[in-house]
């Protein structure tokens, strides 16, 4: 619940990225916090990323092998990434559907 | 949705209060004109320059004896986000029209460059989340006094062809369940025609009709029948029909004598064909249809129970060819599954098939007598099953989109294709849900290549029924082509080059560097006795998954005669505003 609202913020936000740091504590102290489902997040991405990502990496970067932290990502997930053909899957993906994602590519080398 | 006019004399105001002449005179293309554009050598009025889709100019003043003199005479930058060109121009009264990424519409002057206007659709934030293979577009219809664009937000939009407001637009379908248009509409008579795509995204795949100066819907056919309707029996007793695939996603062809819209239909969704066992109709088909009513008069299914991506959606090409001493008016594709397909288009009979890459593997062989095919089981996923590697072609095709060209004096049809295979994978059942919007194909896939040479382009003598000649490249092909009545062969490659071959051998004879790579199609035309040749470059698309070079957005224009063409590529009312003209003090 905690990313719904770092995401809205992100969302409001039209300028610099927020800073990682500033909500990682929170969200670390976030006892309401969904536990992430790799299995979900599995799903999720060879139904929306894996067009552009491929198995590992492809028209789009490796996100297996992303340097990212989670704060990072879900934000360029959220609001794209402006200069490339990276979309805004903020309208169609949650925060939370994005952590899953996260875990499930932190989890392993390739897609499959 | 915004246009940028060069000029303001026009303006709504002024058009309000007195009227506008129609910009330069163009007279309104008539549906003779479009039935006899085979005959009108000098233009290219429609996406595959006649009903027919021959893409065979009539002109012959660029030859194999003078193309080295091929030289460009103007560009033009098409600008914006640089997501990718694929479309194919239109010529008509001293104008190009052609479309851009993300269905932005150009208007120019033929023999410079310089445009007239551009019409830019809006779109909703989110649309680049649900669009399969980049924001392309691929090309206009024109008649009477309208440009026709499908956008990516599936709506069709009727453009006024003088200064690019718009006349009418219609929703199609709702663009967040992942469907959407690229291919270019087709205009017969007072009926505009438009396919959609989204068969990676489980939409039930349809071809819908449009007055063509109202837009008044006029009917739509499905392409995957609803129960209790013909072909209903080759799908399961289930819901897989409502998301059953079989988009038309490109562009028809028409036969005026028979009276016949040809239209073809992509692949059934999800991949893997054990979730959705029989041959699943109307999917990977060619029909054919009574423009007037949308009632399938005939099918052709050329991948039954489809499992591996094999669209049949190319368009056919439409000849008179001579096959075993007999006359055969004929329907001829280049399909995804690797086969090049001759029908006889008055009744969708199979005449013959041939193969057009090596090594094809997912069948064991065809029918003789109907082209039926025989799965291999051996190279067929199946569900929650083991990887399935080595898969010939791969899902990218054989042929995909881009279009071929047939020479009648040769008899030749000119195709595109590409050596590789593919593995993949098909998810367990319960791991596959339809959502809309998102990706319902349920497999995982990697293609491959095999070879350091992966395109060819491959001149097919129908009637001898073999490969006259090859020309390989070492990227995927992903260019339409352009036969010419001088004898020539034009394409594009992921490269960046423009290429002329030569028709009769396939000898390269000449090339450009444009830039970027090539995925649009070639046409050419003729203005006070000067032929053009014209190609859109700019990486984009399906290739823009596999390789990795500049992106671009260039319409090129070539002549044998004549210098650079003398012309403006910049805003007189910008400058004179930002940096106005004032006398020294």
């Amino acid at each position: 619940l905690k990313r719904a609202f770092l995401a809205v913020a992100i969302l409001l936000a039209t300028a610099a990225p927020t800073p990682a740091e500033d909500a990682a504590p929170a969200a670390a102290e976030d006892s309401s916090k969904a536990a992430v489902n790799i299995e979900e997040g599995d799903r999720i991405y060879n139904t929306r990323c894996v067009l552009c990502h491929g198995k590992a990496g492809g028209r789009g970067p490796n996100l297996f092998a992303t340097s990212l932290s989670e704060e990072q990502f879900v934000e360029i997930a959220i609001n794209g990434r402006k200069g490339t053909q990276m979309p805004a899957f903020g309208y169609v993906l949650s925060p939370d559907d994005i952590a899953d994602v996260y875990a499930f590519v932190k989890s392993r080398e390739s897609a499959f | 949705m915004r246009i940028v006019k060069r000029s303001l004399l026009c303006s709504a105001l002024f058009a309000a209060a007195v009227g506008c002449p129609a910009s330069g005179s163009a007279a309104p293309v008539t549906a003779d004109d479009l039935r006899n554009a085979d005959e009108n050598s000098g233009e290219w009025l429609l996406y595959g320059r006649s009903y027919d889709n021959q893409r065979f100019s009539p002109l012959d003043q660029i030859t194999p004896e003078n193309v080295a003199k091929l030289h460009p005479v103007w560009t033009l930058s098409t600008g914006g986000q640089l997501g990718g060109l694929e479309s194919t121009p239109l010529s008509r009264d001293g104008k190009l029209y052609f479309s851009a990424d993300y269905s932005r519409v150009f208007a120019v002057d033929a023999r410079t460059g310089v445009v007239d206007w551009v019409y830019e659709p809006k779109y909703e934030e989110g649309l680049n989340a649900v669009i399969c293979c980049g924001p392309v577009n691929r090309g206009l219809a024109i008649a009477g006094d309208l440009v026709y664009v499908g956008t990516l937000d599936a709506r069709l939009v009727a453009l006024n062809r003088a200064d690019g407001s718009v006349a009418w637009e219609q929703k199609v379908d709702d663009w967040k369940k992942g469907v959407s248009i690229t291919g270019a509409p087709l205009v017969v008579g007072d009926t505009v025609f438009t396919g959609t795509a989204g068969g990676e995204f489980g939409v039930r795949g349809y071809l819908k009709a449009f007055d063509a100066k109202t837009g008044a819907p006029k009917w739509t056919t499905y392409t995957v029948p609803a129960p209790g309707e013909p072909g209903s029996d080759t799908w399961p007793k289930d819901d897989s029909w409502k998301t059953g695939g079989g988009p038309t996603w490109l562009t028809g062809a028409y036969d005026a004598e028979a009276d016949t819209l040809f239209w073809g239909t992509g692949n059934p969704a999800p991949w893997a064909s054990d979730t959705r066992p029989g041959d699943n109709l109307y999917t990977d088909s060619l029909l054919a249809l009574d423009p007037a009513t949308g009632k399938i008069k005939w099918h052709y299914q050329y991948t039954p129970n489809d499992s591996w991506d094999y669209d049949g959606v190319n368009a056919p090409i439409l000849a008179d060819v001579t096959i075993d001493g007999a006359t055969v008016k004929a329907a001829l594709q280049s399909n995804r599954n690797g086969f090049f397909y001759v029908l006889d288009r008055t009744n969708g009979k199979f005449v013959y098939a041939l193969p057009t890459i090596p090594d094809i593997n997912w069948t064991t062989g065809l029918d003789p007598a109907t082209g039926r095919p025989t799965p291999n089981p051996e190279k067929t996923p199946t569900s929650g099953g083991e990887k399935v590697t080595g898969i010939i072609p791969g899902l990218e095709g054989g042929t995909n989109w881009f279009p071929p060209a047939y020479s009648p004096d040769l008899g030749y049809a000119f195709v595109a294709t590409n050596n590789w295979g593919m593995e993949l994978t098909a998810w367990k059942r319960d791991k596959l849900k339809y959502e809309p919007g998102a990706w319902y194909i349920g497999v995982d896939y990697q293609m491959y290549r095999h070879e350091p040479l992966t395109g060819y382009v491959k001149a097919i003598d129908v009637a001898q029924k073999k490969i006259a000649w090859e020309a390989p490249n070492p990227l995927p092909l992903f260019a339409g082509l352009l036969a010419t009545k001088g004898g020539l062969v034009f394409t594009g490659d992921q490269r960046g080059y423009f290429i002329a071959l030569d028709a009769k051998t396939g000898k390269e004879l000449w090339k450009f560097q444009t830039g970027s790579g090539i995925n649009a199609s070639p046409i050419a035309y003729e203005i006070d006795g000067k032929q053009y040749v014209a190609i859109l470059s700019g990486l984009g698309g399906d290739p823009s998954f596999y390789y990795s070079s500049p992106k671009g957005g260039m319409l090129w224009v070539f002549s044998v005669e004549g210098g650079v063409e003398e012309s403006d590529r910049y805003s007189a009312a910008v400058i004179e505003s930002a940096l106005p003209m004032k006398p020294k003090q």
